[in-house]
């Protein structure tokens, strides 16, 4: 009963709670929604705009657009109006591109080189050698990029609402003294506490799952998704991000400071987590770094469970214990520690 | 003006005196430079992508026309590193469909970049083809990427660049005319281009953004609930006197967090050119920006919703406004929203004045552009803004 | 007084507590009888906070002893006495966004029993607001619900820290007529406050506290009378050095000085007056003003600390 009424009480506060609605829920949704339109057309060949100079094949599925000369071209690459641009001449193709598309570029390359052979082939130098290239991936659907971003964009969610709800929603009661004054009641700490993370897990849950749905109905995505260990997952990770959270509030004197601490926080392990920048291009401290933190290998456990990735089953579930299990001892440690004002 | 200096004066203390404005204003954004700056830049330094070649061929092995073992031998010398730098490649081989099985599940689970299949007969089509026999099909080499991986494509490109290589040898020595290709970077920069320099100016325009959203909304909002701003103006001065006097604050900050970002740059390598325009243009940018934030202030209806608004527009400006990376190979709307934002002008103007890259926006329009969002948001924060609660 | 007849719900006996070098509370010792409004008068610092709330459970103490209900407290207050008690802090603070009726159905979820939530609407005046949310309640609405929520266990002690601070007077007289009320319903109340004169209207038994420690205890008439005089006559005038030195001598204890101020003690008002104003004449000083007055426990703690209440 003592128990429920504070969950009760809780969860009515979250519901009514506009800032609470608007950071766990439309917030995640924009950044979703403006990234998946953003990053979508990234490996789309059809998307790829391209500038010629001089007499070019057309290319099934590549749209090419003509050029006067060199300078209007390299202009047009400038100003982005083209993606890149290839300029043939009696000796060479010659592929012009803007230097800061440094994560477009290698593509860009592999499109040049494609026009390059057909071109090679009908002045009758037919590739002696022909390469062929396959793609595989692990799930074995045909899966773009946006399709691979999206379960680790659904991890930094979890983290976020993780971290934040200790930082924010739970130093904020203890900043106004709403704990105080819980503890002249007769209950347990464990009645407040014990309601409170089990109303954020839900609350979490719950986002989680809306998010995911928007985002396949929105780009049309079809996941092979393994629901049980997705929710194990989920559940797993949102203890442990809030563990983290609790780490946090208990060196942080106030509401504010545990926020901005937070947000620091959220803003560099983002970089670190391998969803937005693959770890494998970034230099090896930064790996290392990454590898350390925990988040890149809860994305690669969503990864798993959307069927994107392979991972072992020790692996899977020793990453679940490792959450949950670090959770209960951040939160025998908090209980001691934590002040109430 | 005396009244002016006083308010200057007060609310840069407080700022001095704020470990989290010290923060934010000074530190991260340096920091974030650093961290975005040493991802990309490695992109362009040479990353081993890991490799590994089955061969099965099995005809003319160890002759000279073991065209096999000539690829193999290929990648093998950019396998080692060279001139102190790293290896291009690091490469594995197999000779059997084992090996291939093992290899190809290396691949999917990410431990592989790519995979060369070089196919049985392998030689023999090749020495077919160079003898013009007449064939209906050509040799093959089958190279095997993971999809949506960055690191296959790199490597999918440095194998295809030596099996062209190859074929260019015997173009030549079957005296096939053919064109080469070449790359060629454009840009201001050129094939000098670093993307240190793409990211400082997008920082420095991020830090202004910043520091309008949360230091200036913030600030307004939190003081105006606290009754702060009301017990100002009880006392002998003017709201425009307190405006101006934040304002001017907030500059003189935020010209520190300019220098410091300029030489953080130029510490991390960034070629930059400092002169009157770049210098004025990013002064430009710094008094633009500031209306942002009582834009923001004069919407909100507490601090709470100001911080929620002031999150949606940093988001926003932040990745549809070409800061980190160029945006491209977006749907139409979000190019229209891209080209509506006022940082994207302000990051392109302040790349261009200082020598990293050609505006892809003219100037005219990013002087006017932002201007524009600057006077309206002004004049709606003039009228708007409420400086009491209720 | 009776109190030998009544029983002891609380008893203190040397209560200390340390911050660091400060000594919060430096050895209290009181007893609070049931049916009682007992009450901890004092200045901002007295200590009076820290007393409450180690009472309260909030906070342990280093040394003495605390017996509460018969049960003696180690440390930390348990929960079958947590359920008699009731709190109202000196900030009261609920969960945002909840309605005044589900705060008070949220606390009574806590209590194996106690009051229904109309009932308790009912005592505190809340009826027409019983849907509104926390943040638009007024000051004073805000602190019935706070004692509202104190009374949902139906218990037995009722702390109190300094209840009317911050309200204006029709809001604070409000809440003097719910603590009367809850005293005639057999409730104890032990309530902290730096109001002098909400002391003397609602208390039946006062500890003055000062720095830590208990500086005198009584009822209120006890502790006016125990230290001269019903009446104190305000005489507002500026005396140098030599001139309290008379004033003194010709007065005795009974004269106290602040500021532009001197107090005179009596239970002899004419023949005082008599004296004062020829001292005055005498003299050739200026009498900016000349007040008449009962004695108040303002005078009391002034006699004792040279300090007022107030300061």
């Amino acid at each position: 009963m003592k128990f429920f009424s504070n969950f009760f009480a809780l969860t009515l506060n979250a519901l009514r709670d506009k800032m609470n609605v608007f950071f766990n829920v439309f917030f995640p949704l924009m950044i979703l929604i403006v990234f998946g339109f953003v990053f979508s057309g990234v490996y789309s060949p059809s998307n790829v705009k391209i500038g010629v100079v001089g007499n070019l094949p057309s290319v099934k599925g590549i749209s090419l657009k003509k050029f006067e000369n060199i300078q209007n071209l390299r202009k047009a690459i400038v100003e982005r109006k083209e993606d890149f641009g290839i300029v043939r001449s009696a000796t060479s193709l010659v592929i012009y591109l803007e230097p800061s598309n440094a994560q477009s570029n290698e593509y860009y390359i592999s499109l040049a080189k494609k026009i390059s052979a057909i071109v090679n082939e009908k002045m009758g130098a037919t590739p002696v050698i022909k390469v062929v290239r396959k793609e595989v991936n692990f799930s074995n659907q045909d899966l773009s990029y946006l399709d691979s971003l999206i379960p680790g964009i659904l991890v930094l969610s979890i983290f976020s609402a993780g971290i934040f709800s200790m930082t924010a929603s739970l130093a904020h009661l203890r900043d106004k003294k709403v704990i105080k004054k819980l503890w002249t009641a007769p209950i347990f700490k464990w009645h407040f506490y014990g309601a409170f993370v089990l109303e954020k897990v839900i609350e979490t849950y719950i986002s989680i799952v809306f998010l995911l749905v928007i985002a396949m109905i929105t780009f049309g995505i079809h996941y092979n998704v393994h629901w049980i260990g997705f929710s194990i997952l989920l559940l797993s990770s949102t203890f442990g991000m809030m563990g983290i959270g609790m780490i946090i509030l208990l060196f942080s004197p106030s509401a504010k400071v545990a926020s901005e601490i937070s947000s620091v926080i959220y803003t560099v392990v983002m970089f670190f987590s391998g969803v937005y920048f693959p770890v494998e291009i970034m230099p090896k401290f930064m790996q290392r770094i990454a590898y350390s933190l925990p988040l890149i290998y809860v994305v690669n456990a969503m990864k798993y469970v959307f069927g994107l990735r392979p991972m072992s089953k020790f692996n899977f579930y020793g990453l679940i214990f490792i959450m949950f299990a670090g959770f209960v001892l951040v939160l025998l440690g908090f209980a001691k520690m934590f002040k109430s004002e | 003006m005396k009244r002016t200096f006083i308010i200057f004066k007060a609310l840069t203390l407080a700022s001095l005196k704020s470990p989290s404005s010290i923060f934010w204003m000074m530190i991260f954004p340096v920091v974030l430079l650093l961290i975005l700056a040493s991802i990309f830049s490695n992109i362009q330094k040479s990353i081993t992508v890991r490799v590994a070649v089955v061969n099965e061929s099995s005809t003319f092995k160890n002759t000279n026309l073991d065209f096999s073992s000539y690829m193999i031998k290929a990648l093998m010398n950019i396998s080692h590193p060279y001139n102190g730098k790293k290896p291009v490649l690091s490469l594995k081989l197999g000779n059997n469909e084992r090996d291939f099985e093992s290899f190809l599940s290396d691949l999917k689970t990410e431990k592989l970049d790519a995979v060369v299949l070089i196919p049985k007969n392998f030689n023999a089509h090749v020495f077919s083809r160079l003898s013009n026999l007449p064939l209906n099909f050509y040799p093959q080499v089958k190279i095997y990427t993971r999809s949506n991986s960055q690191s296959s494509d790199i490597a999918f490109s440095i194998l295809s660049s030596v099996i062209s290589s190859l074929n260019k040898v015997f173009w030549k020595r079957g005296g096939k005319k053919f064109l080469s290709t070449r790359i060629e970077y454009v840009g201001k920069g050129g094939n000098t281009f670093s993307y240190i320099d793409f990211l400082t100016a997008g920082i420095i325009v991020m830090a202004f953004m910043t520091v309008s959203l949360f230091g200036v909304t913030d600030d307004l909002l939190v003081q105006r609930e606290k009754k702060v701003l009301k017990r100002f103006f009880v006392s002998p001065i003017t709201k425009s006197q307190y405006i101006v006097g934040m304002s001017l604050s907030n500059i003189s900050l935020e010209i520190v967090q300019l220098l410091l970002l300029l030489v953080a740059g130029k510490m991390l390598g960034a070629n930059l050119r400092i002169d009157i325009f770049s210098i004025s243009f990013a002064l430009y940018a710094l008094i633009v920006s500031m209306p942002l934030g009582f834009f923001v202030a004069s919407i909100s209806k507490s601090a709470n919703s100001g911080n929620a608004l002031a999150n949606v527009f940093n988001f926003l400006f932040m990745f549809l406004g070409g800061l980190f990376f160029p945006i491209s190979n977006v749907p139409y709307f979000i190019k229209v929203i891209a080209y509506s934002i006022p940082t994207t002008y302000l990051a392109n103007g302040l790349r261009s004045s200082m020598g990293v890259s050609y505006s892809a926006t003219s100037t005219y329009l990013n002087v006017l552009v932002p201007l524009i969002w600057a006077i309206f948001m002004s004049v709606y924060a003039i009228r708007h803004f409420k400086w009491e609660v209720g | 007084m009776e109190k030998k007849e009544k029983k002891i719900v609380l008893e203190v006996e040397g209560l200390k507590k340390f911050y660091n070098d400060v000594k919060a509370v430096n050895g209290i010792s009181f007893k609070v009888f049931e049916g009682e409004v007992f009450t901890l008068l004092g200045p901002n610092g007295a200590g009076k906070t820290t007393t409450l709330e180690i009472l309260e459970g909030l906070k342990k103490h280093d040394e003495g002893t605390i017996t509460l209900f018969g049960t003696r407290i180690k440390t930390v207050l348990p929960l079958h006495l947590k359920e008699k008690i009731g709190v109202v802090l000196q900030e009261n603070n609920f969960i945002e966004h909840l309605s005044v009726v589900e705060i008070l159905k949220t606390f009574r979820g806590f209590y194996s029993k106690g009051l229904k939530i109309e009932e308790v609407l009912e005592i505190v005046s809340l009826n027409e607001k019983k849907n509104s949310k926390v943040e638009k309640l007024s000051g004073g609405q805000r602190q019935r619900l706070a004692i509202g929520v104190a009374l949902i266990g139906d218990p037995q002690l009722i702390f109190m820290d300094e209840p009317t601070t911050g309200l204006d007077p029709q809001a604070r007289r409000n809440v003097w007529e719910l603590i009367i009320k809850l005293k005639k319903t057999g409730k104890t109340i032990f309530l902290t406050t730096h109001y002098m004169e909400e002391a003397e209207f609602l208390s039946d038994y006062i500890y003055i506290m000062d720095h830590g420690k208990i500086i005198a205890s009584g009822t209120s008439q006890e502790l006016i009378a125990s230290f001269g005089g019903k009446r104190v006559i305000e005489a507002h005038m500026n005396v140098d050095e030599n001139e309290r030195k008379e004033l003194l001598s010709l007065f005795g204890e009974s004269a106290e000085f602040e500021d532009s101020k001197v107090f005179l003690k009596t239970s002899d008002l004419p023949r005082t007056m008599k004296k004062l104003l020829d001292w005055v004449e005498k003299k050739r000083i200026s009498l900016e003003d000349l007040i008449v007055r009962q004695s108040n426990l303002e005078d009391v703690f002034l006699k004792l600390t040279g300090r007022r209440l107030r300061d």
